[in-house]
């Protein structure tokens, strides 16, 4: 394993899961372990950047090597080694070495003019067993209550925009101000839209269709900049239906060429069986009807399967086609695009694809295969490394910020040869 | 076109069925060339017939009404009527085609009655003696949409459903309820090799749905919105957690079964449960599809979690169709809960193959009738759930407890569904829930008690 590997497998399972599971199983062979916590996290933040983690973890390989202990890198930067007691020694040593590599920092420093120990902690499993069964109790907790909030926060990190960094907490009561606000609001002005494009090699990407959407980001500026909407996933989830409502009704009354070409729009299963829905599809019939997308959230998709399918071959009739939404690599495993009867699957590009692997350790590469190479649309794209990562896996269509710069550099280089001018 | 999906209430006496009788008379002089196309979708599930499907099958009706000076009904018990005059009848047969195809999930779609008649469609020749036969139909479908809008009228409405305005209302209402009251109970059994015996393998704690709607003064249809729904279940599970932690049980369960949100699983009354039962009993949590699929990364770290604390994972929601269109062994959980229902008889084996889980990772639920249980031990399923079991539980226990001999069997019933109150007291107190039972005795009780 490569240190990249390693870091993404930490990411996967928490090292404090893993420390809590490790403890419990030392139940019943305490007598001859003991255990140390090196407290880097209490360090200067100068003191205990990446390369210095990687340093101190990796004083410890010799040690492993010869089994004489296991590792835990907590995600607060603190290690928490436990070893057989037939190793103090060399662990005294190891301590020794620890010391003198931050030396220099005020934490040591104090300890070494008889200030309290503040560094390490050192722990006999025969005596401390329940302590240290504490501290990964409480590690793991905090760390799952901290994946959760990134989880949540990164799922709902609108599109364009970055997620506010203190927030308050979304409340029925402020999803109630809102609904009301949009039932009157004018909301043209909030309509986005954004290409995903096939993009092969090294090619300018090439628009295939334009997803139209209400930016939430812009709506939470308006409405309740300080509010975090990751914080209720059900109140979101429900914000989003009333929005897609919205938008099927401003389509409806636009009389432009806003649906004319190819485009998507998100739905839900309900409202594909609504009147508004059939109004959509009489609008569409009479403007230049080009492919037309529907986005359907997984979590609907999945609350009531019946209704899905009965709307999803209503919409099949139609020559619509369909697409799920909000997929990423965690839930892919639950995502059967033929079984599901769907033509499109939409990813949110995260940095553990290019780790290769989902969490229930199957291959990324062999789904885009079954699923289907032109099947797949990786989407928030904001950098570069996205494309590449899904290039390389063999995905072809690609949505996000970084796709939009690269669009809107191909149309300035070719009004440039073709002499326009801006 | 002439008509709305359904009628709209309150509309008096003038229905979709009326509407049709009508029309069929008015037509009766000049039936040259006319025929009606009968859709008998009140034969499907209700399920299959929802409110919205109907509109679908509305509008894929329109073009063959605009092209053939055509009407269509809806009775009041679904049946789709079309009226046609000369239709190009490839165009008729394509279009009941479609329709067939887009209400296939339901046996009806392809079926045909003991004569090999078509059960979804018929279609009537108004130039001939089928024109009597139609409107002896539509009389009689008036005459039943009268009866049945009165009975409608007098039946209770739901209440509204539950909104983001009205939920903060709902959630004080229940801190300040008495939360034990609202708490019910069901075991699950596993069924030994031998057929003959079983054991009880956890009893599942959840919050009823009837006497949520009680405490909450039925103002609201509370699962008319179903993400608001999943909202408010974040609160119940703390309520849940939180009276569990600190009820006196007279014996504790073996093992506690938790219906909990992922997120519940990270809060600080998670925790004090798990303390609060630690060393006295076991503890299994169900986890929601929807919410798994919501939130796939916080399902895989949750389940090292519980792992690590030695919990066991069920993942709570599955039926006959969504174990079709899933892959549910890549949850990697312990116990796999399937709803059972009838039609799982008449479909393939493949229910259970699709799935890629073996049937001793699954519990049937909703067990109903004995024809489940058989049906599962046939499918290589030990583990049972539902109100059958229950039946054949709360048998046993009566005939096990002189004390409780005289209360009847829905009295046990009653009193083992529940952790507190009169019938708690009466039956459930003895809390005689997880012993193990002989299947071949209990099963006569359970028949007993079913006559008296």
């Amino acid at each position: 394993m490569n240190a990249r590997q390693r870091a993404i497998a930490q990411r996967l399972v928490g090292q404090e899961v893993l420390l809590l599971d490790y403890i419990r199983k030392l139940e019943r062979h305490r007598a001859d372990r003991n255990a140390v916590i090196i407290r880097l996290s209490r360090l200067q933040p100068a003191n205990r950047r990446d390369h210095h983690l990687r340093i101190a973890a990796s004083s410890f390989d010799v040690m492993i090597k010869m089994l004489k202990g296991q590792l835990f890198a907590l995600h607060n930067s603190d290690l928490v080694f436990v070893f057989k007691a037939s190793a103090v020694e060399e662990m005294e040593a190891q301590a020794v070495k620890l010391r003198f590599m931050f030396s220099d920092d005020p934490l040591l420093a104090q300890e070494d003019v008889g200030g309290k120990p503040a560094f390490m902690d050192w722990y006999h499993l025969e005596r401390d067993y329940e302590v240290l069964l504490q501290f990964a109790q409480h590690a793991a907790l905090e760390e799952q209550q901290r994946r959760r909030q990134n989880d949540a926060q990164a799922k709902a990190t609108p599109k364009f925009f970055n997620a506010p960094t203190r927030e308050d907490p979304f409340v029925p009561e402020l999803l109630a101000k809102v609904e009301d606000h949009l039932s009157g609001a004018g909301l043209s002005n909030m309509l986005r839209r954004q290409a995903v494009c096939a993009i092969v090699g090294k090619s300018a990407p090439q628009p295939v269709f334009h997803e139209l959407f209400i930016s939430i980001a812009d709506l939470r500026q308006t409405l309740m900049p300080s509010v975090n909407l990751a914080s209720s996933p059900w109140l979101f989830q429900q914000l989003t239906e009333t929005l897609d409502r919205r938008v099927l009704s401003l389509l409806n009354k636009h009389d432009d060429s806003t649906i004319a070409g190819d485009v998507s729009i998100n739905l839900n299963v309900q409202t594909m069986l609504s009147a508004d829905f059939f109004k959509f599809d009489d609008n569409i019939k009479a403007s230049m009807r080009g492919t037309i997308v529907l986005e359907i959230q997984k979590v609907d998709i999945f609350a009531d399967l019946g209704a899905f399918l009965f709307a999803r071959d209503f919409a099949h009739g139609r020559g619509y086609r369909i697409c799920i939404d909000g997929a990423n690599i965690e839930s892919l495993p639950f995502i059967d695009r033929e079984r599901l009867g769907i033509d499109l699957v939409k990813i949110v590009w995260s940095d553990l694809m290019p780790g290769g692997k989902m969490p229930n350790g199957q291959d990324i590469r062999a789904y885009i295969k079954k699923t289907g190479m032109t099947r797949i649309i990786l989407c928030r794209c904001d950098s570069q490394d996205a494309i590449d990562c899904g290039l390389e896996m063999g995905i072809t269509l690609f949505q996000g910020r970084h796709v939009e710069a690269l669009l809107a550099a191909e149309n300035q280089k070719i009004r440039n040869t073709v002499g326009w001018k801006s | 076109m002439n008509g709305q999906a359904t009628n709209p209430p309150g509309s008096g006496t003038v229905t979709q069925d009326s509407l049709f009788v009508a029309a069929i008379e008015r037509i009766g002089r000049f039936r040259d060339g006319r025929i009606a196309v009968q859709i008998h979708l009140s034969r499907m599930k209700s399920q299959n017939r929802q409110e919205g499907y109907l509109r679908i099958a509305f509008r894929m009706l329109e073009p063959m009404i605009n092209a053939y000076r055509g009407q269509v009904f809806l009775m009041h018990d679904s049946e789709l009527i079309m009226l046609l005059k000369d239709p190009n009848m490839t165009d008729v047969e394509n279009m009941v085609y479609r329709l067939r195809a887009l209400f296939s999930k339901d046996p009806v779609a392809y079926g045909a009655d003991k004569e090999g008649a078509d059960q979804f469609c018929t279609f009537y020749n108004l130039e001939t003696a089928d024109y009597q036969k139609i409107l002896g139909y539509a009389l009689a479908s008036e005459k039943q949409a009268k009866r049945s809008a009165t009975d409608r009228r007098s039946a209770t409405a739901l209440p509204p459903a539950l909104t983001a305005a009205n939920m903060s209302f709902v959630t004080e209402t229940l801190k300040n309820s008495r939360m034990q009251d609202l708490i019910n109970r069901q075991s699950a059994i596993q069924i030994l090799p031998d057929r003959r015996r079983a054991e009880i393998i956890f009893q599942e704690f959840f919050i009823s749905m009837s006497a949520l709607k009680k405490a909450t003064g039925d103002e609201f249809n509370l699962l008319g919105n179903r993400w608001l729904f999943q909202h408010l279940s974040l609160t119940l599970d703390q309520l849940m957690l939180d009276t569990l932690s600190v009820h006196e049980f007279k014996v504790l369960p073996s093992t506690f079964s938790l219906n909990l949100n992922l997120a519940s699983i990270m809060t600080d009354s998670f925790s004090r449960f798990e303390a609060a039962v630690s060393g006295k009993a076991k503890i299994a949590v169900e986890l929601q599809i929807l919410d798994l699929l919501a939130d796939s990364g916080a399902y895989f770290t949750v389940r090292s979690l519980l792992r690590a604390n030695g919990h066991t994972i069920i993942i709570d929601g599955f039926d006959a169709l969504t174990m079709k269109f899933m892959d549910a062994s890549q949850f990697g959980a312990d116990y796999y809960k399937v709803s059972w229902s009838p039609e799982m008889r008449d479909s393939d084996l493949a229910i259970l193959g699709d799935a890629g889980i073996g049937g001793d990772k699954l519990i049937l639920t909703r067990c109903d009738s004995e024809i489940a249980i058989f049906w599962g031990l046939d499918h290589g399923i030990s583990r049972f759930q539902g109100h059958y079991v229950d039946t054949v539980l709360a048998g046993f226990a009566r005939a096990q407890n002189r004390k409780t001999m005289g209360y009847s069997l829905l009295d046990h019933i009653r009193g083992r569904s529940v952790i507190s109150g009169p019938a708690y007291a009466a039956c459930g107190g003895t809390d005689r829930m997880d012993i193990p039972i002989t299947l071949n005795s209990a099963r006569t009780r359970a028949k007993e008690g079913k006559a008296s």
